[in-house]
């Protein structure tokens, strides 16, 4: 047989590296630090962003040998806010980014959150529209958390169907800059990262025109790199 | 220093030059001297950023970074933890921030000196986080400092001045950025860490007359109640939530940190309503409380949505009645989507739907 190689396939990563190093950067808590700690008495710089990297990179390595799921489940668990939501760690306020890490961990985990949890984290997305979204209880709008709000809602099994996908398109639009990008505002200017989020979470939504590819909510790829994903995890054959 | 709503808290006098940073502009070479330039520097041989044989756009550093860096990696590798590595570190931090590298290096001088973290935080990482107060870095850097110092100590009323001046610096950031979730963060970590919790409930008051709509301080509240030594009682934080509430009915805020108060299990530590029919009654006092605000200010949703969450919790907690319990949920959801909350139309539709569901079932 030919195996047919369509880019890097991951072959010379040094998995076994990766995943040792992971493991030490997990605490007893199942948070994640950014850094090993300098001395066994100190902790690294932790929030649940470094958790969903660490989910990430398991998931592309398809090892998870480096961390451990039950663990992370009860961090996830332990960071949700009265409010709904998930914060940057247990008792923080409860905000969108937080929301997707804690929402797409679980989701690449391949872990169900509770339904009582599912359910106010939908109801507590969906408030966040005014028009666009914003990232936490009275906080301005901003285009990015089309894509942190509508993912976790895609991944909560909710998706479209809970917004005003019109009124959301209509923020992004007006958030369009003549020189081209869209920012994260009207009137100020365009970058990179509001560009993409704006595009990646009006495709998670969907119904955009005109038409977008498709996007992997848990990994904010397209669908079409997250199967070249999958068929490096199963050497793909033709 | 007092915020008002009105008064603008100014950097210059929220943050006076006590500490120079030597605030170069990396384009000037008026006052910096190259590492290369420098005879005390001549025994370490510089080491250059490896970029392999063929780096995918490279950045056109600027001279003075480069041999700022190069001098940072040699005293890296030689893991030379001396007074020179240490203000090496404040170039390398000033031209980065990020540089989490330089930042941990930089306390591995620290400790390895004896340093005085009180000066390191009062003077080099308080100067820096005036342009820099959402630095994930810069706060960690904090942290660590002043656990470490607060370990170091025996005195209790040391240890308090330690916990005095984490608090101050929280209380300078809020007053620049009132939603700074950094100063929050930090906040909740040194009243816990250091038992300081006796002026937090005034320091919330304090925000939310400023703006009874910031919600971080609103969540501030919560945490406070829910962990301090002497939990107030779940009445006594509803009473408040509501008070708010009257001051400005469509603010999300209270609404949410009563359902919390009422429903949540995280609040289940505050005193008062201790046994289920307790509770079930303070429940029933609030729905009470919801139906009148809902008929004194028809455009407000939250009156309504904080009922309906209270119908759901009772289907559940008072099971023989679930039926009705659930009708009148179905009611509220209806009035919501064609009503008072006509923008999230699409999501009452749905909550109508599992709820229908769960009757169902």
């Amino acid at each position: 047989y030919q195996r047919r190689v369509r880019g890097d396939d991951l072959s010379r990563v040094n998995k076994k590296a990766i995943c040792e190093h992971l493991a030490q950067l997990q605490e007893e808590d199942g948070s994640f630090s950014a850094v090993v700690a300098e001395h066994a008495a100190a902790c690294g710089e932790r929030d649940i962003r470094f958790m969903y990297c660490a989910a990430v990179i398991s998931f592309i390595l398809d090892d998870w040998s480096g961390f451990d799921k039950d663990k992370a489940m009860n961090h996830i668990l332990a960071s949700l806010s009265y409010e709904g939501g998930f914060g940057q760690a247990p008792h923080i306020e409860a905000h969108s980014g937080s929301t997707f890490c804690a929402v797409a961990t679980a989701t690449l985990m391949d872990r169900q959150l509770p339904e009582e949890v599912r359910e106010k984290c939908i109801q507590w997305c969906a408030a966040r529209q005014g028009s666009g979204f914003q990232g936490r209880v009275n906080k301005i709008e901003d285009t990015c958390y089309s894509f942190w709000t509508g993912a976790t809602l895609a991944m909560l099994g909710a998706g479209s169907t809970v917004i005003d996908c019109e009124r959301l398109s209509g923020f992004v639009a007006a958030c369009q800059q003549d020189m081209g990008g869209v920012s994260k505002w009207r009137d100020t200017h365009p970058d990179v990262l509001h560009s993409y989020l704006s595009l990646a979470g009006a495709s998670v939504i969907g119904g955009a025109s005109p038409p977008l590819q498709p996007v992997c909510p848990q990994l904010a790829i397209t669908l079409r790199a997250a199967k070249r994903l999958n068929d490096i995890h199963n050497k793909e054959l033709i | 220093v007092r915020g008002t709503f009105n008064q603008i808290a100014s950097v210059e006098l929220l943050f006076p030059p006590s500490f120079e940073l030597r605030d170069r502009c990396l384009m000037s070479v008026e006052e910096h001297v190259l590492y290369r330039d420098r005879p005390e520097w001549a025994d370490v041989k510089p080491v250059p950023q490896d970029d392999a044989t063929a780096p995918v756009c490279p950045i056109l550093y600027p001279e003075e970074f480069v041999d700022t860096m190069n001098y940072f990696r040699a005293i890296v590798r030689l893991d030379e933890r001396s007074e020179r590595a240490l203000e090496l570190t404040e170039d390398v931090i000033e031209a980065n921030p990020a540089n989490y590298t330089a930042w941990q290096f930089r306390r591995l001088c620290l400790y390895a000196l004896g340093s005085n973290l009180a000066a390191e935080l009062d003077g080099f990482v308080f100067a820096l986080s005036r342009d820099n107060p959402k630095n994930y870095q810069m706060w960690h850097h904090r942290r660590a400092c002043a656990e470490r110092l607060s370990a170091s100590l025996d005195d209790a009323d040391e240890r308090a001045s330690v916990a005095e001046r984490e608090l101050k610096f929280c209380h300078k950031q809020v007053l620049l950025d009132a939603k700074n979730l950094h100063a929050w963060a930090h906040r909740q970590w040194a009243v816990q860490h250091f038992g300081a919790w006796s002026g937090e409930l005034a320091f919330v008051d304090e925000l939310l007359v400023d703006d009874v709509r910031n919600n971080s301080a609103w969540n501030h509240r919560f945490f406070v109640v829910t962990h301090q030594p002497e939990p107030p009682t779940r009445r006594a934080e509803l009473d408040y939530a509501f008070a708010a509430i009257g001051k400005a009915p469509n603010n999300e805020s209270p609404w949410s940190y009563a359902r919390g108060i009422l429903l949540s299990r995280k609040a289940s530590r505050l005193a008062g309503a201790a046994t289920p029919a307790e509770h079930a009654a303070l429940v029933d006092t609030v729905d009470a409380d919801c139906a009148g605000m809902a008929e004194r200010a028809p455009a407000c949703a939250h009156a309504l949505v904080l009922r309906l969450d209270i119908a759901e919790w009772r289907a559940t907690n008072d099971a023989a009645n679930s039926a009705a319990h659930y009708e009148k949920a179905l009611e509220y959801c209806k009035i919501l989507g064609e009503q008072r909350d006509q923008l999230h139309a699409n999501y009452w539709t749905y909550r109508q739907r599992k709820i229908q569901e769960k009757k169902g079932e």
